[in-house]
C-alpha cells in the first residue's frame, strides 16, 4: 500500500460539495482529499450519492454549490483541463457497435489528441496493460462482460491520466476477472495514478484501497484508511484465547483490567471484548505473559471493511 | 508491400498483428493512416461503423440496383428512338428521383440515429469527456453525413453524365438540380442532428423522427417538383435572376444549416461555458444573409425596373427577417443572466468589444436589444443610404410615398418585436425573480401566448364593439401583428406625398399606438438591461493560461518525428 508523503498537494480535493435535486440532497456537503498515487474506495448503500460526487469530478455535472479541484483546477471553471486530466469510466458504460477493440481505442486515442508516435505508443501500452493485445481486431460485440469492462478501462487511461474514476469497475464480473482487475487498479496506482473507485465489494475495495469514504445519504460518514476509521469510532475489538490451565484464575483477575469491557467462557475459550487501540491490546498480552499465564492461542479479530460499514451506516435511504 | 503483409496471417504472432493493425499493413495503409490525422475523429469513427453497418451496405446495393434497372428500362422503353431522340431530361429525372431517397431519406435519419444514439446509450459521455469540442462532434457528424453523400453521388455520376450525352438537357440545370439536392440534403441533416440533440428522452426522440420524417417527404415532394419544373422550363431557370434568387435560397438555407449545427453545439457543451455567445453570432449572421440577399435582389430588379417586384421582394425579405429575429428572440428571451465565471473569461474587455460585442453575451437582456436593434440596422442602414442616393441623384420625389411606407413598416415590425419579445422577458423576470436556470422553452411558449391572446383580444373586440356582426379595423387592432400587416399590405397606392401614406386614420392611429407602446416596452427592458450589461470580464488565472500555450506548443510539434 502506497503511503502518501503529508506535505504533497492532494490531486483529487471536494470541498463542500452540494448537489440537490429539487429537494433531494444526493450530495450534501462532502469533503475530502485523495493524494498522488493512492487508491480511494468510495462506499455506500445504492442511491447515497457515490456515483453523483463521481460524476461531478468527472465534470459530467456540476455542483449546487462548492467545488472540486483535480490537479488544483476547478471542475466548474476549468472543466477541459480537469478532462485532460482525468480518466472515468461510468457503471455499465456502453461502448460503441461495429467497431473492434483497436478501432475503439484509436478513437479516443484521436479524440484525446494523440497522434503520430505518441497514439502508436499509447495504443499499444493500453493494449499491453489490459490484455486485450490478443483480441486486438475483434469486434466489440462478441466481448465477453470482462472484456468489455477491460476495454472500457483502455479507454478510460489511454490518455495516461493523472486521475481515474472507476464507477462499479467490477460489476459483473466472475472472481478471477475481478481479481485481475484489482491487479490492474494496484498496478496504476504504483505508477503514479490517483484511483478514485466505487464498489459493493467491500472485501475487494479493503484489500485494494489506501483509503475508503463511506457516504449515506448524500453525507460522509467517515473518511481515512481502514484502521483509522476503526480507532476514530473506538469500536470493540475481539479477542479469544485458550489457556493451560488456571482459567479461572485468569478471568477472575481479568476482570480488575480497564481495557476489558466483557468476558465470556466458550468451553475452552475466553472471549474478550478490548476498548482501545492496538496499543492497549499488545499492553494487555504483555501483562498476561508477564503474569505466568500459559497461553496456548490468542486470536485478535480485527473488524472488517463490512463490519465497520455496518456500524457506520444505517441503511436508511432518502 | 512489407514482408510482414506476405506472410501467412495465420501464422502471424501477436506483436504483428497489433503492428498491422496500428501500423497500417501495406505503405498506403500508413499513408492513409497518417492522413487520416488531419481529419475530424468522428468522421474517421462513423466511417468504420458505417463501413461494416447493414444499413450502409444495404443503401450502398439497393442504389446500384435501382439505377441499373432504371437505365435498362428507359433505354429499352426508348428504343430505337433513343438513337436520335432528345431524352436527356426524361433519364435524369428518373436518376434524381432515386438519388432523392438516400439523401433526402435515408442520410438526414441516419445523422439523427447517430446523434441520438450518443444520447441515448450513454456512450456520449465517454465522448464529451474527451478533448473533442462539441463543435468537433456536430461537424464530424454532418461531415459523416456529407461523406455518405458523396458516396451516393459516385454510384449515379456516371449515369449522370450519360443524360449530358443524351441531349435534351443543359449542364446548367443538372448543376443546378445537383447543387439544390446537396444542399438540401446537408440543411436535413443539420436539422436532424440539432433535434438530436434536443431529444434527450426517448419520447421525444420518437417525436422528431417522426416530424423529421414528415419533412423529409414535404422535402422529397419539393424537391420532385422543382426538378421536373427545371426540366420543363430550362430557359427559364437558365437566367441571371433565377440564378440570383437560387443564390439567395441557397444561401439562406445553407446559413440555417450552420446556425443548426451551433445549436447543436451548444445543447451538448458543458454546463458552465459560454454557450450563449456562438449562437447569437450565427443567428445575426443569418439576419445579415437574409439582409444581403434583399440588396442584391433589389440591384437586380433595379436593373431590370418594375416598382412592383421590388415592392415585393422588398416585403418577402423583410417578413423573413422579422420572422427569423422574432422566433430566434423568443427562445432567447429565456436565457439566465447569471453569467458562469468560466464564461465571464470570453467576454469582450476592449473598448471597442465593449460597445460592439457586449450584446452577444449572454443573458436575456442583452439579446433583448440584440434582436430589436439586429432586426432594424440592416433595414435602417439599407433605406437610409437608398434614401440618401435618391436624394443626391435628385429623384427622390418620385418615389417619397414608397420611401416612407418602407420606413414606416420597418418601425412597425420593429415595434412588435419590442412590445412582444419585452413583455415575454418583463413577464420571465417577475415569475422567475432570482432563478439561476435558463428557460427558454417557457419563453418561447409565453411568447406563443402573448401573440396569440393579442390576436384573439382584437378580433373578440372588435367583434363585440360591432356588436358581434362584422368587423372593422380600429386602432386598437394593433394587438393583432397579422391583422395590422394585412391592412398594410392590402395598401398598395403609391402616391407622392405623404397625406396618402396611411389609407385610412385607423391605420395611422393603430401604427402610432403601436410604435408608442412598443418604444414604452423597449425602454423599460433597456434600462433593465444595464444590470446585466455591467457584468465585466474576468482575468483568466495565470495557471490556466500557462496551460493552455503548453498545450499550442505541443501541437507545433511534428507528430511522426522521432523523439
Amino acid at each position: 500500500m502506497n503511503v502518501h508523503v503529508a506535505q504533497a498537494e492532494p490531486v483529487i480535493e471536494l470541498r463542500r460539495v452540494h448537489r440537490f435535486f429539487n429537494q433531494t440532497k444526493a450530495v450534501n456537503d462532502v469533503s475530502f482529499d485523495v493524494y498522488r498515487g493512492q487508491v480511494f474506495g468510495f462506499i455506500g448503500p445504492n442511491g447515497a450519492g457515490k456515483t453523483t460526487t463521481m460524476r461531478i469530478l468527472a465534470t459530467l455535472d456540476s455542483p449546487s454549490y462548492g467545488d472540486a479541484l483535480v490537479d488544483g483546477f476547478s471542475v466548474v471553471n476549468d472543466p477541459d483541463l480537469v478532462r485532460r486530466r482525468l480518466g472515468f469510466m461510468p457503471d455499465g458504460s456502453s461502448l460503441y457497435a461495429n467497431m473492434n477493440c483497436v478501432e475503439y481505442l484509436d478513437f479516443f486515442a484521436r479524440s484525446y489528441g494523440l497522434v503520430g508516435r505518441e497514439r502508436n505508443d499509447a495504443l499499444r501500452r493500453t493494449l499491453s496493460f489490459t490484455g486485450l493485445d490478443k483480441i486486438a481486431s475483434k469486434s466489440i460485440t462478441g466481448l465477453s462482460k470482462g472484456m468489455r469492462q477491460r476495454l472500457s478501462l483502455g479507454r478510460a487511461m489511454i490518455h495516461r491520466p493523472s486521475v481515474l474514476i472507476l464507477d462499479e469497475p467490477a460489476n459483473g464480473l466472475d472472481p478471477r476477472a475481478r481479481i485481475e482487475l484489482r491487479h490492474l487498479i494496484r498496478q496504476l496506482a504504483s505508477e503514479g495514478t490517483t484511483v478514485l473507485v466505487s464498489s459493493h465489494i467491500l472485501t475487494e475495495l479493503a484489500e485494494m484501497c489506501d483509503q475508503v469514504g463511506i457516504i449515506e445519504r448524500g453525507e460522509l460518514l467517515a473518511v481515512g484508511s481502514v484502521a483509522e476509521i476503526y480507532n476514530s469510532m473506538q469500536a470493540a475489538s475481539q479477542v479469544r484465547m485458550r489457556l493451560l490451565g488456571r482459567v479461572e484464575e485468569f478471568l477472575g483477575v481479568l476482570a480488575t483490567r480497564e481495557e476489558v469491557s466483557s468476558v465470556q467462557r466458550k468451553g475452552d475459550w475466553i472471549q474478550l471484548e478490548l476498548r482501545g487501540d492496538d496499543a492497549a491490546q499488545a499492553s494487555l498480552l504483555r501483562w498476561i505473559v508477564s503474569s505466568g499465564f500459559d497461553v496456548l492461542e490468542y486470536v485478535s479479530h480485527r473488524e472488517s471493511l463490512e463490519d465497520v460499514f455496518m456500524k457506520v451506516t444505517t441503511g436508511a435511504v432518502q | 508491400m512489407s514482408d510482414s503483409a506476405l506472410s501467412d496471417p495465420m501464422q502471424r504472432s501477436h506483436d504483428e498483428v497489433i503492428r498491422i493493425v496500428i501500423d497500417g499493413e501495406s505503405k498506403w495503409d500508413q499513408r492513409l493512416i497518417r492522413g487520416s490525422y488531419w481529419l475530424n475523429p468522428i468522421l474517421v469513427k462513423e466511417a468504420r461503423q458505417a463501413l461494416k453497418s447493414k444499413q450502409f451496405a444495404w443503401t450502398f446495393m439497393l442504389l446500384i440496383v435501382f439505377t441499373a434497372a432504371w437505365t435498362l428500362f428507359a433505354v429499352a422503353s426508348s428504343i430505337p428512338d433513343v438513337y436520335y431522340d432528345s431524352d436527356g431530361a426524361v433519364f435524369l429525372m428518373g436518376y434524381l428521383t432515386i438519388l432523392l431517397v438516400p439523401t433526402i431519406i435515408v442520410i438526414p435519419q441516419v445523422a439523427f440515429r447517430s446523434m441520438a444514439s450518443e444520447l441515448e446509450d450513454g456512450t456520449f459521455e465517454t465522448l464529451s469527456l474527451s478533448m473533442l469540442t462539441p463543435g468537433q462532434i456536430v461537424y464530424g457528424k454532418l461531415s459523416m453525413a456529407a461523406l455518405q453523400m458523396i458516396v451516393y453521388l459516385s454510384i449515379l455520376a456516371p449515369c449522370i453524365a450519360f443524360t449530358y450525352l443524351l441531349r435534351g438537357i443543359s449542364l446548367g440545370i443538372i448543376g443546378f438540380l445537383l447543387l439544390l439536392i446537396v444542399v438540401s440534403c446537408m440543411f436535413l441533416a443539420a436539422t436532424s442532428i440539432m433535434l438530436a440533440a434536443i431529444a434527450r428522452t426517448r419520447t421525444l426522440q420518437v417525436l422528431f423522427s417522426i416530424l423529421m420524417v414528415l419533412g423529409q417527404l414535404v422535402a422529397f415532394g419539393f424537391l420532385f417538383d422543382i426538378a421536373s419544373s427545371g426540366m420543363s422550363e430550362q430557359n427559364a431557370m437558365l437566367t441571371p435572376s433565377a440564378y440570383l434568387y437560387m443564390f439567395c435560397f441557397l444561401g439562406i438555407i445553407l446559413s440555417y444549416a450552420w446556425l443548426w449545427l451551433r445549436c447543436a453545439a451548444s445543447l451538448i457543451d458543458m454546463a458552465s461555458a459560454n454557450r450563449s455567445t456562438p449562437v447569437r453570432f450565427a443567428v445575426f449572421a443569418v439576419g445579415m444573409i437574409i439582409a444581403v440577399g434583399t440588396v442584391l435582389t433589389l440591384m437586380n430588379q433595379s436593373s431590370e425596373g418594375g416598382n412592383v417586384n421590388r415592392q415585393f421582394a422588398v416585403n418577402v425579405f423583410i417578413y423573413l427577417c422579422w420572422f427569423h429575429w422574432g422566433i430566434a428572440g423568443a427562445w432567447m428571451m429565456g436565457e439566465s443572466g447569471i453569467i458562469s465565471q468560466r464564461a465571464r473569461r470570453s467576454l469582450p474587455d476592449s473598448y471597442f468589444g465593449r460597445v460592439f460585442l457586449t450584446l452577444f453575451n449572454p443573458g436575456a437582456g442583452p439579446a433583448y436589444l440584440l434582436v430589436v436593434l439586429g432586426f432594424l440596422g440592416p433595414w435602417v442602414g439599407y433605406f437610409g443610404a437608398t434614401d440618401l442616393l435618391a436624394i443626391i441623384q435628385g429623384r427622390y420625389s418620385g418615389s417619397i410615398a414608397e420611401a416612407y411606407r418602407s420606413w414606416l413598416k420597418v418601425l412597425a415590425l420593429a415595434a412588435y418585436l419590442a412590445l412582444y419579445l419585452g413583455m415575454t422577458r418583463l413577464l420571465l423576470l417577475a415569475f422567475y425573480r432570482n432563478k439561476r436556470a435558463s428557460r427558454l422553452l417557457e419563453a418561447f411558449a409565453m411568447t406563443g401566448v402573448l401573440v396569440i391572446a393579442g390576436v384573439f383580444a382584437t378580433l373578440f373586440g372588435n367583434l363585440a364593439a360591432n356588436n358581434f356582426r362584422d368587423m372593422y379595423f380600429d386602432w386598437y387592432c394593433f394587438l393583432n401583428p397579422f391583422w395590422m400587416l394585412s391592412e398594410y399590405l392590402s395598401d398598395n397606392t403609391i402616391q407622392p406625398s405623404m397625406q396618402d401614406i396611411f389609407s385610412s386614420a385607423e391605420l395611422f392611429f393603430a401604427w402610432l399606438a403601436l410604435i408608442i407602446s412598443g418604444s414604452v416596452v423597449f425602454f423599460i427592458n433597456a434600462i433593465l438591461t444595464a444590470r446585466d450589461v455591467m457584468i465585466t470580464r474576468v482575468e483568466t488565472p495565470p495557471r490556466v493560461r500557462a496551460e493552455q500555450s503548453k498545450k499550442k506548443q505541443v501541437e507545433e510539434v511534428d507528430p511522426w518525428k522521432e523523439p
